[in-house]
Formats: C-alpha cells, sequence, structure tokens
C-alpha cells in the first residue's frame, strides 16, 4: 500500500488517499457518489460496484474524520473508498461527513486522486430535492457540465443542462475544484425525495450514467430491492439530513437572485 | 474601518448562541438508536412542514402495506403505527449479539402547534405516507378600509 496523495494540508488537517492497487488504462473515468440528497450518488454507486463487481483499489483517510472503522464480511474498511475495474474509478461512502472542512478536504482529494491518475472527466452523481417527488413515477435527470468535454458528455447521453439554481455541499466544492483546474466534469441530478433514501431516483442516474459511458448497467436488482435499501439506509439518511441541514442546503431550493445573465 | 454597533455584537452572539444549541439538538438527536430492542420496532425517516393552515408530516414507510397502517391523532399528538409486509432482521447491531427482528415501524411525535385531528386526512403511496392536519387556531382574514 502506498500513500499516494494530500490534499489541504493547512493547521495539521489533511486527507490522504492510500492506494492498494492501481488500474492499467491510462485515461479513465472517476465517478463519485457521496451520501447526499436522498442518498442518490451513494445508492447508485452502491449498486455500480456491485453490479460491475469492482475490486477496493483505495481508501480516503484522515485524522479529522470519526473514528469509524465498517466490517463486511468480517473485514475491517475505511468507510470512504474508492472502487475499480475496466477504466472506471467509484468513489464511495458508508457515512455522511460530519462537518463543513471534512467536505471542502474530501472534495479536493477526489480531484487530487483524478488528476494523479490522469482521469478523462469527473462524473459526480447526486439528488435534485423535488417537492412533488410522490408524483414522479420516473425521475428526470438534469445536468451541470465543465468544459466541453462534460458537455459533450451529457449531449451524448440527452441530458438537459440544469440552467438556473444552486448546487451546494460537496459537489459544489469538486465543481468549483474543477473549474478552478479546468478539468473536465459532469454532475448529474436526478429527481428525489430531499430526505429519504431514493433508489428509484439512483436507478435513473445510472440509466444516463450507461448511456454517457457506453456501458451497460442493469437497474433491474436495484429496482426490485427498492424498498429493502429504503429501510437499510434510514440512519444513514438521517446523518446526511443532519450534516445537509449544517452546510445550508435548503439553498438549493431558492430561486437565484441575478436578473440578466 | 466602522466601529460595530453593541446592538450588532449582541445580535451576532444570539445567532451564534441559537446555531450552536440547533447543532447540540441534532447531535442529540443522532444519539439516539433508530431502532427498539423491546417492541421490536424501527423508527421512520419523517419530515414536518408547517404551511398558514396545516401541519404537513410525511414518513418513509417501506416493506408496509396501506392496510397496516394505524395513526392515531390528538390536538397535540401524533402516532403511526405500521407492520412490516415480513419480518426485518438486521445484523450488526452493537449491543445486539447476532442482530435482531423487526416487525413493524412506530413514531409518536410532538405537533409543533395545536391541530384539529377530527378534520385530518392522510394518503400512502409509494411507501411516502403523507398525514395533513388542520391548525386549530385559523387565522382570520383583515379587511383594509
Amino acid at each position: 500500500m502506498k500513500r499516494i496523495c494530500t490534499a489541504y494540508k493547512k493547521c495539521g488537517d489533511e486527507m490522504r488517499v492510500i492506494e492498494k492497487k492501481t488500474l492499467p488504462t491510462e485515461t479513465p473515468y472517476l465517478i463519485s457518489g457521496l451520501p447526499d440528497v436522498g442518498l442518490v450518488g451513494a445508492i447508485a454507486t452502491y449498486h455500480l460496484i456491485t453490479e460491475m463487481k469492482m475490486e477496493e483499489v483505495a481508501y480516503f483517510d484522515s485524522d479529522m474524520l470519526p473514528p469509524i472503522i465498517v466490517l463486511h464480511g468480517g473485514e475491517p474498511k475505511m468507510p470512504i473508498r474508492i472502487y475499480g475495474r475496466d477504466s472506471f474509478y467509484v468513489v464511495t461512502s458508508e457515512i455522511a461527513l460530519p462537518s463543513e472542512p471534512l467536505v471542502k478536504m474530501l472534495a479536493r482529494a477526489v480531484v487530487d486522486y483524478a488528476v494523479e491518475k490522469n482521469v478523462k472527466t469527473i462524473i459526480s452523481v447526486g439528488g435534485l430535492a423535488t417537492p412533488n417527488r410522490m408524483e414522479i413515477k420516473e425521475p428526470k435527470v438534469y445536468g451541470v457540465a465543465v468544459r466541453e468535454e462534460g458537455k459533450a458528455l451529457l449531449k451524448k447521453a440527452g441530458v438537459d443542462l440544469l440552467n438556473e439554481g444552486y448546487v451546494v455541499g460537496i459537489y459544489a466544492w469538486i465543481l468549483k475544484e474543477c473549474t478552478q483546474r479546468r478539468i473536465p466534469s459532469v454532475l448529474l441530478l436526478a429527481q428525489s425525495h430531499r430526505g429519504y433514501p431514493d433508489p428509484g431516483a439512483a436507478a435513473s442516474a445510472l440509466k444516463v450514467l450507461g448511456k454517457m459511458l457506453d456501458i451497460e448497467i442493469s437497474v433491474e436488482q436495484l429496482l426490485k430491492e427498492e424498498e429493502r435499501v429504503r429501510l437499510k439506509l434510514r440512519e444513514l439518511m438521517r446523518r446526511t439530513n443532519t450534516m445537509l441541514e449544517r452546510v445550508q442546503k435548503g439553498h438549493e431550493l431558492e430561486i437565484p437572485p441575478m436578473m440578466y445573465v | 474601518m466602522a466601529a460595530r454597533r453593541i446592538s450588532d455584537i449582541i445580535d451576532e452572539i444570539r445567532r451564534e448562541v441559537r446555531r450552536l444549541l440547533a447543532d447540540l439538538e441534532m447531535d442529540l438527536e443522532l444519539r439516539r438508536p433508530m431502532w427498539d430492542y423491546e417492541t421490536r420496532s424501527l423508527e421512520p425517516l419523517f419530515t414536518i412542514k408547517e404551511t398558514e393552515d396545516e401541519i404537513i408530516v410525511t414518513f418513509d414507510l417501506p416493506m408496509v402495506d396501506k392496510n397496516n397502517i394505524r395513526i392515531n391523532a390528538t390536538e397535540e399528538m401524533l402516532e403511526v403505527n405500521a407492520r412490516l409486509r415480513e419480518e426485518i432482521r438486521i445484523e450488526g447491531l452493537r449491543c445486539v449479539e447476532g442482530g435482531t427482528s423487526f416487525t413493524c415501524f412506530r413514531k409518536v411525535l410532538r405537533l409543533p402547534t395545536k391541530v384539529d385531528p377530527t378534520k385530518a386526512r392522510a394518503r400512502f403511496r409509494a411507501g411516502i405516507l403523507e398525514i395533513r392536519l388542520p391548525k386549530k387556531v385559523k387565522k382570520y382574514r383583515v379587511e383594509i378600509e
């Protein structure tokens, strides 16, 4: 195992990536699905990792993270991990980040890792809080793109751009880092419940992701297990809701003030 | 730099104290488990929204059928009991060796304001229960002369 990059080193705080293995591909994609609105990204990446039989290639670590180890099949694992297969890296987390500094640190570490791996485009998956979600059968997916490469990917999958609004939280930090460092990036936002786990929204996002990357992602199992997934992710959702409250996620429901742009 | 007024400083301190109290409340909430071993019940996720005339409470109730939901309401409290379609076994619970099975969702809530429980309405769609409770004290429109 080797430590390959350190992000946000300030006042002793840092986020490290500890790498176990690397993919042979030269220009991979990085897909990030972290706990956010409706846990859409987290559910989508858990499913993707299982469906594509990906293996763990690295994990994030920081002294600032809560002292949590996750046990899977008796094996201790760090809660924020990177999986990989073929030309895809997938970042996922089993914990909600408890503070805003950690959110910033992780966002920078994700982008640093992508740069280190010469990633073609960073694709983040999240939810778009939709008040009438109960009435929507198949959630629509909107996109935000950084640079022409990002826009081309959205166009390829027929995704409408989210023209007005706010993005708040970890994905705002990832988009900001990508904009400043000129890294192609896409954020997929599926219409979702704000405070309840939403596997239906995750399935919609995965269908779009499949079209963008020319890969077959079956969501049949995810939709079949939808209710069980919702039940099992209640506690992560509750923690995520608390975290979102702290980073003023309510902003996303506001109308931006610019009149002529 | 202009000197800050004492009232501004007091306002800032008030805001900070409010924020710290809200954070503390959230932390205490997170320390409470979302399951009860004695009653074999799970706590559902819920949201409370207040409009001018109503309190709207929604509950996420996956693996529940409409016929197995019981709602009781008083002027100040709301209670929801919902039997799960099948027992759910959850492994890895601290304090409970070998995990345990749960049979229902249960939640009792204190409402933010008094309601008229006799006029409450509920609907259940895609595993989400929405209960609308009209507020007891209605506002009256005041005409402008």
